[in-house]
């Protein structure tokens, strides 16, 4: 199949999902709002758990169970496209759950509604369609784009699978030896289909009197039984098909071959090493573009700097295939070759991969931090009774510092099971475990990979945890010297 | 938080400068496969004190990709040793100029038929291009298996031909068809159905679970699927009576400045314990040189009779340039 048909493909299959997603996303984020007054952890943890299980694993798992239906295509392909919907839905939904209800209120909309068969002006074509697009355009289309635009560039779950997707036909083409001028001419198409969709949501955005705005959701409306029960279903259902399917298949046997690992020096010695370069990059490059998250879109940055910010998310939301190719072709001119092979251009290329992520964390938190608690707590902090700072530093932590350390895991956890960037841009002895793991699974099931597969999970989750009390300590003590020097 | 950023750079540019220093290593690309290639670099490792950073290649494009990451290198080579896991692509860089003669001990070893002439490569630990069948749904006998291929395709499976040894394949097939007749067959496997994948391990995975009942791979993965436990068996695939006998290759690149280490791992690969430990491996290659076989496994040493019966393809680059050039114009348009 020829790379124009591929496009055409994976924009068609984008399309339905994304605009079933955003159907379900809105849907669902009722639930969650609903729930979200009962401070419901395990209703979160349903919901974000399928779009934080790595691809690699879920496309593996699913890649050895769609096996045996290589005769039937249109049910792998069914597979594969409700796979990536049940990835995406969970954006959409912390998405519209956080989102700023629409500037049209219910009165609005009646009064409009019941003036349409009058000959008054707000029932005009240019009212309706200003109706329209305030009331839900303002909220659907940017949560569509970004459902459209993690669908389009998903790669991982598309290659072991074996659908027809443009990142894996130019990936296998630059892997492939094609030279790299020649893939970024590929990627023309894929890009300007990206390019104009993040443009639309741009000019949608520039037509708006107010800038769009998160916020925690003020009025909660009580759900049906029926809609209740099918939200229910649904999360359960993707919570099933993205979390406990693949893990049954690798998580159980892998924890029974890891001796098996163990025994093989070679092997463990190898996948320790990736995993801690791996985990050396997400760390890094997480923990900077948090800092630049929090440098460009600070509440009272300037407009100028708010630009340059949003310009710098660009790249990373065109995608990481395109990011890495745009690096690679780079960093082999002639000027910028003697930091090719280097940690570098992976770290570059990584941080601006994960920065419109950060931004998009950034924001969510932005608006629960704008909260009595906070200012409270920094007040506390401020106090210059030793105990009372300390106490107040604790309370800093709980509501704000806390947040931005899972913010920096859950970056470096994007990071370190990214395939792409680290195939291309990594140094040899460099790669992460990722990158052997995608390889590997290519060979089918063996008890080793699946040993592997469950380290390479494990280490990441386990350093997490581990590093947890320690950032604690240190945030709060920074803080408290920080605070005490001020009033010094 | 900008101190933390200012750290994060420092750290970076602290790396780069570490990663600079770091040239003591020799850096190999190697496209056979890292679970059983990092066991022979590593016991190099251990017996010179010498360290090797390899560079491994993905599964779907197997050999290939690193074959055109040294041509794409060429100005400022960084790979000192390429460890093909054929010998077309090799065959291929040398015509471009691009390695270094050496003919070293391990050179002297090795048949004629599976070395350059001039040194510049040399061949070593063969696989062969097998058919695989699921023993519980057809049996591995040739009657079977040419019925099986004369009719509809749909349970038979070969990795997209692009790139590795499917390449080498195609490039054998057109030598013996010329390249209308290799069209015309491809283009009839295509009709028919035939199940294009990835690469030859997926081919051996669909044939392993039923999914397929046959299909085109290579004897280690048919081996992979044989140490599974599962119902498969393999024949040699034939070519004008003679098989496809697909050597490792080893080579130097032309402006390493590692020479010396070079040679001294070109020479371990090609000893009689290298070739000795890839036949005991779960990939079972086949020795090309003299190696004491009452220690090669007897499931390797029954292919021992077919080192004669390889079809040469020291001399077929020209082939593969045109099988190639055909193949990205159907591929990668």
């Amino acid at each position: 199949m020829s790379l124009a048909t591929i496009c055409g493909v994976t924009v068609l299959r984008s399309l339905v999902i994304s605009m079933i997603g955003v159907f379900l996303s809105r849907h669902l984020s009722q639930r969650i709002d609903t729930g979200y007054s009962k401070r419901s952890f395990t209703l979160f943890l349903l919901i974000l758990s399928p779009f934080l299980v790595p691809e690699l694993i879920v496309g593996y798992a699913w890649s050895l169970i769609s096996l045996k239906l290589v005769h039937y295509p249109f049910f792998i392909e069914l597979i594969y496209a409700s796979l990536v919907l049940l990835k995406v839905v969970p954006v959409g939904i912390v998405c519209f759950h956080f989102s700023a209800p629409p500037v049209i209120s219910p009165e609005a909309d009646f009064i409009q509604k019941s003036m349409r068969a009058t000959s008054a002006s707000i029932s005009g074509m240019k009212s309706r369609w200003s109706f329209l697009l305030w009331k839900t355009m303002q909220r659907t289309i940017p949560v569509w784009t970004l459902l459209f635009l993690l669908s389009f560039q998903e790669f991982e779950m598309a290659s072991l699978i074996y659908r027809d997707s443009w990142t894996v036909w130019i990936f296998d083409a630059q892997a492939g030896g094609v030279p790299i001028t020649q893939t970024i001419s590929f990627l023309t198409g894929p890009l300007i289909i990206e390019l104009l969709i993040i443009s639309g949501v741009l000019f949608l955005f520039s037509r708006l009197p107010h800038p769009p705005r998160l916020n925690p959701p003020s009025n909660v409306k009580k759900q049906s039984l029926i809609a209740s029960v099918l939200s229910w279903s649904y999360l359960l259902i993707a919570f099933f098909a993205v979390v406990v399917i693949p893990f049954s298949l690798t998580g159980w046997g892998g924890v029974l071959s890891l001796g098996s690992l163990f025994q093989n020096q070679l092997q463990l010695a190898g996948i320790l090493s990736e995993c801690a370069w791996g985990l050396l990059y997400g760390i890094t490059a997480g923990i900077a573009a948090w800092g630049l998250a929090s440098f460009f879109f600070s509440k009272n940055q300037s407009r100028i700097l708010k630009v340059t910010g949003f310009l710098c998310c660009l790249p990373g939301l065109c995608g990481s295939l395109t990011l890495a190719l745009i690096m690679a072709t780079l960093f082999l001119a002639e000027y910028s070759r003697w930091l090719y092979d280097t940690p570098l251009a992976l770290f570059i290329a990584l941080v601006f991969y994960l920065f419109p992520r950060a931004v998009f964390l950034k924001l969510i938190f932005i608006a629960q931090w704008q909260n009595d608690s906070l200012f409270l707590a920094q007040l506390l902090s401020q106090s210059k009774n030793h105990h009372q700072a300390i106490k107040g530093g604790r309370l800093r932590w709980a509501v704000y510092g806390n947040m931005q350390y899972w913010a920096v895991v859950i970056l470096a956890f994007w990071s370190y099971w990214d395939v792409i960037i680290s195939s291309i841009l990594a140094p040899n002895h460099t790669m992460s475990s990722a990158v052997r793991l995608y390889g590997l699974m290519h060979y089918g099931q063996n008890s080793i990979l699946s040993a592997m597969t469950f380290l390479s999970l494990f280490i990441p989750v386990f350093v997490s945890i581990l590093l947890l009390p320690v950032v604690k300590y240190l945030w709060i003590t920074v803080s408290d010297r920080f605070n005490m020097n001020q009033t010094v | 938080m900008l101190a933390i950023v200012e750290f994060i750079v420092i750290l970076a540019i602290g790396l780069v400068f570490y990663y600079q220093k770091q040239n003591e290593a020799i850096i190999v690309y190697c496209a056979h496969d890292a679970i059983f290639s990092e066991e022979i670099l590593n016991a190099f490792e251990q017996k010179t004190g010498i360290k090797v950073e390899p560079r491994f290649d993905t599964e779907a494009t197997k050999s290939l990709g690193l074959t055109n990451l040294i041509i794409r290198e060429k100005e400022h080579p960084r790979c000192d040793v390429f460890w093909n896991n054929q010998t077309l692509g090799t065959v291929a860089l040398k015509e471009q100029g691009l390695l270094e003669a050496y003919q070293g001990d391990g050179y002297q070893r090795i048949p004629e038929k599976f070395k350059d002439p001039d040194g510049y490569w040399t061949g070593f630990a063969a696989r062969l291009r097998v058919y695989i069948s699921n023993t519980e749904q057809l049996s591995a006998s040739k009657e079977s298996i040419e019925q099986k291929l004369a009719g509809p395709l749909n349970e038979v499976a070969i990795a997209k031909p692009l790139y590795g040894t499917t390449l080498t394949h195609y490039t054998v097939l057109c030598d013996a068809w010329g390249l209308e007749g290799l069209k015309q067959w491809h283009q009839s496997l295509q009709e028919r159905g035939i199940q294009e994948t990835s690469g030859n391990a997926s081919v051996k995975n669909l044939v392993a679970s039923g999914a397929c009942v046959l299909g085109f791979t290579d004897t280690d993965d048919y081996f992979v699927a044989v140490d599974e436990k599962q119902p498969v068996a393999a024949l040699p695939i034939t070519v004008n009576e003679q098989v496809i006998l697909i050597p490792n290759s080893v080579a130097i690149i032309k402006g390493t400045k590692k020479r010396k280490q070079a040679e001294l791992l070109i020479d371990y690969l090609l000893s009689a314990e290298v070739e000795l430990k890839l036949a005991k491996s779960q990939s079972r290659q086949i020795p090309l040189g003299d190696v004491n076989w009452e220690q090669v496994p007897e499931e390797v040493s029954k292919f021992r009779i077919y080192i004669e019966k390889a079809y040469p393809l020291t001399n077929l680059v020209k082939q593969r340039e045109i099988t190639l050039a055909w193949l990205k114009s159907e591929y990668l348009k």
